[in-house]
Order: C-alpha cells, then sequence, then structure tokens
C-alpha cells in the first residue's frame, strides 16, 4: 500500500472518516453508535487542547514579532538619522547634503549659499575645543531659526556650512543669507573676552540638471570672496562673475 | 532496534533516537517545509519503539530554540505517545531545554506538563551564549 501525502491532520481526517462511515449505518446497534461517538469525543477534545495551546503559542510569537519589528522600526530610523547628520550640530553631513542637492538640482532649480565662520581657529586655540563646539552649535541655531522656507542646512566641514534652498532665486537667497549672517553677528555666544562671532557667505544659483560640484564651487569661491574683501559679509557668485 | 539519526538543516532539528539506549533527542529549530512528513516517519519509528518497551526508563530531550506552528502539531502527536507509553508501564523523563530568557519556549513547556501529566517534566534553562 503506498503511502498518501502526509497531512499534519491525518489523525483528525480518519477519526472522521470513520465517524462518518458509521454514520451511513442506517439501523445500526445502539452500541455502534455509542463508541464511534467516544472515539470522535476523544479526538475532538484532543485537537481543541492543542488549538487551544497553539493559537496561545502564536499569539505569544505574533506579540513578541510585533515588538521587535516596532524596535527594528526605530533602530532602522536611528540609523537613518546618525548616517545623514553630524553628531554635534544635529545638521545634515557632508554626504547628506550632496545627496538633497542633487535631488533638488534633478527636478528645480536651487540657490546654495556657503559660510564659514570667521576666525574659527583663533577662537578654538584660545578658548579651547569644547567653546568651539558651542559656537559650532550657536551658528547652527543661528541658521535653523532663519530659516523659514524650506530648504537644508548641513555642516559640510570643520567651521564650513550649507544651507540649500529649492526653488528660491538668486535674490531671495541672498536676503535669506543676509538675516543669516545678521542672526550670528548679533548672537551673544558668551565668549570668555565677550567678543563677537561673525561669518562670511557665499551665494550661488542653480537652474534644474545643474550638478552639485558647479553649485558649491561657485558658492564656495564668493564665500572665499566675502573673506577677503572684509568678512561679515554676503557675496553672490553672479557679482562675483561680473566684477 | 537500530537508532534513527536525522543530521539537522537549517530548516530542521537533529534527531537521534538512540532506542538501544532508551534515550531520544531533538535539538535545534523546526520549520521544515513539509513538517508532517518530516515527523510522520519519525513518529511511526518512535510508536514502533514504544510498543516494544515495557517498564523501561525513557530519557527525552528536546533543546528546540525555534520551532513553527505546524512543528507544533507534529510535536503534540510526538508527546500522546509518550504520555501513553506511561500509561502502558514506562517512565518517561522529558528535558525540556530553552534559552532563559525565552519565555515562549518555556510557556510551552509547562503546558506540555499539564496536559500530558504522566510524563515527568524538567525544566531545564540554558544561559544564552
Amino acid at each position: 500500500m503506498s503511502q498518501p501525502n502526509p497531512d499534519l491532520f491525518d489523525q483528525e481526517n480518519c477519526a472522521l472518516l470513520a465517524a462518518q462511515a458509521v454514520y451511513n449505518i442506517e439501523a445500526g446497534a445502539a452500541d455502534t453508535y455509542r463508541t464511534a461517538l467516544g472515539e470522535l469525543i476523544s479526538c475532538y477534545d484532543q485537537l481543541l487542547r492543542q488549538t487551544r495551546r497553539l493559537v496561545r503559542r502564536s499569539d505569544r510569537q505574533e506579540f513578541e514579532m510585533n515588538q521587535l519589528n516596532h524596535r527594528l522600526a526605530d533602530l532602522a530610523n536611528e540609523l537613518e538619522y546618525r548616517a545623514t547628520h553630524d553628531s554635534l550640530s544635529g545638521a545634515l553631513n557632508r554626504a547628506a547634503v550632496i545627496e538633497r542637492a542633487q535631488h533638488f538640482l534633478a527636478r528645480s532649480d536651487m540657490a546654495m549659499i556657503v559660510l564659514d565662520i570667521d576666525h574659527f581657529k583663533q577662537v578654538n586655540d584660545s578658548f579651547g575645543h569644547p567653546v568651539g563646539d558651542t559656537i559650532i552649535c550657536g551658528v547652527v541655531d543661528c541658521l535653523q531659526r532663519t530659516l523659514q522656507t524650506p530648504g537644508e542646512i548641513g555642516r559640510v566641514g570643520g567651521e564650513e556650512f550649507t544651507v540649500i534652498l529649492p526653488q528660491q532665486n538668486y535674490l531671495q537667497a541672498q536676503q535669506i543669507a543676509e538675516h543669516m549672517r545678521a542672526a550670528i553677528a548679533e548672537r551673544d555666544f558668551a565668549l570668555p573676552d565677550a567678543s563677537r562671532i561673525t561669518a562670511s557667505f557665499g551665494v550661488s544659483w542653480m537652474p534644474a540638471g545643474a550638478d552639485f560640484g558647479t553649485a558649491y564651487s561657485e558658492a564656495d569661491e564668493a564665500m572665499y570672496e566675502a573673506k577677503r574683501s572684509g568678512r561679515n559679509r554676503v557675496i553672490r557668485a553672479d557679482q562675483l562673475l561680473r566684477a | 532496534m537500530e537508532t534513527l539519526y536525522i543530521a539537522a538543516t537549517p530548516s530542521s532539528p537533529e534527531v537521534n533516537f538512540d532506542f538501544g539506549q532508551h534515550q531520544l533527542s531533538i535539538r535545534g529549530e523546526s520549520y521544515p517545509e513539509n513538517a508532517a512528513a518530516f515527523y510522520g516517519d519519525i513518529i511511526k519509528r518512535l510508536r514502533e519503539y514504544l510498543a516494544n518497551c515495557t517498564k523501561t526508563r525513557i530519557n527525552v530531550d528536546i533543546s528546540l530554540a525555534y520551532f513553527n506552528s505546524s512543528s507544533t502539531k507534529m510535536l503534540f502527536n510526538i508527546f500522546e505517545a509518550l504520555n501513553s507509553a506511561v500509561d502502558a508501564g514506562n517512565e518517561v523523563i522529558l528535558n525540556w531545554y530553552h534559552y532563559e530568557e525565552d519565555d515562549t519556549i518555556l510557556e510551552f513547556g509547562q503546558e506540555l506538563h499539564v496536559d500530558f501529566p504522566e510524563i515527568s517534566f524538567f525544566d531545564r534553562p540554558v544561559k544564552t551564549a
């Protein structure tokens, strides 16, 4: 006799077939039915008990899996955040700035602001790195408070930051940069010698389809021109080219 | 009676039923593609062995880090068979191994203890490596 495909419920199926066979006997003896019913009861009882255990067990496992999935989602979010943000200031890191800028430029025009804190090395050397860190965070705070339009703020180097502004024209971007410059210059960073912090700004604007490298190098060049011409000012890359 | 040995695979446990020593063990993880097929022959061999046991002390070690619902259904059949063997005059000692912090498997073992009272049940928590 060949073995049919084994099934999880072979035992229960056998019991069912046996019960059906007895049921089909039209005028059997009373104890024939009683015996069959007894067998069916014992099988049913076992099935009920096993089902109860199985459901309880799978409920527990589902619950655990659910909790693990939530934990996994939280960790994935945290990992994503850490991979894209500067741990000190909470601004985007360099790689994330490049990625977002390329994303914007693929769809629309985009203005870019590059700024660098003036004399940062001197401040760091005079007052130490913890004070330097406070300044970095304070500058990012000024940028965040000033930025009212859609845009992203990133820390691309030690004391160098980038603000990317999709769908903003040159004039709007220049005004935003000017507000940022003023916010930093007016802020009290509580330095031991009560001195002020300033930053120099360069602004570029690119039509949709331009690449990140061009947008960045034009803004960077304008920022260096702001440094050369006295610091604590905003220079647009298009003014630079005409000069 | 010849030992039944089945090596572990990533989805099925190692089965080592040393009938001569009355020492039966299942260890690993159990989510085979077809649990009825995997456990079907094992249970058939187990029943043949148990039918010939009289006044025998049988040691069973179960150490499953994970088993799916289909495997659970088949495990019930193994425990039914062992429980009946006690009714037939044998002694069955079940060592239920689980990771210390795995409450799901611990609780499942405790339920087995309730459902199959004839089997001498021993909870064996194992520290995670």
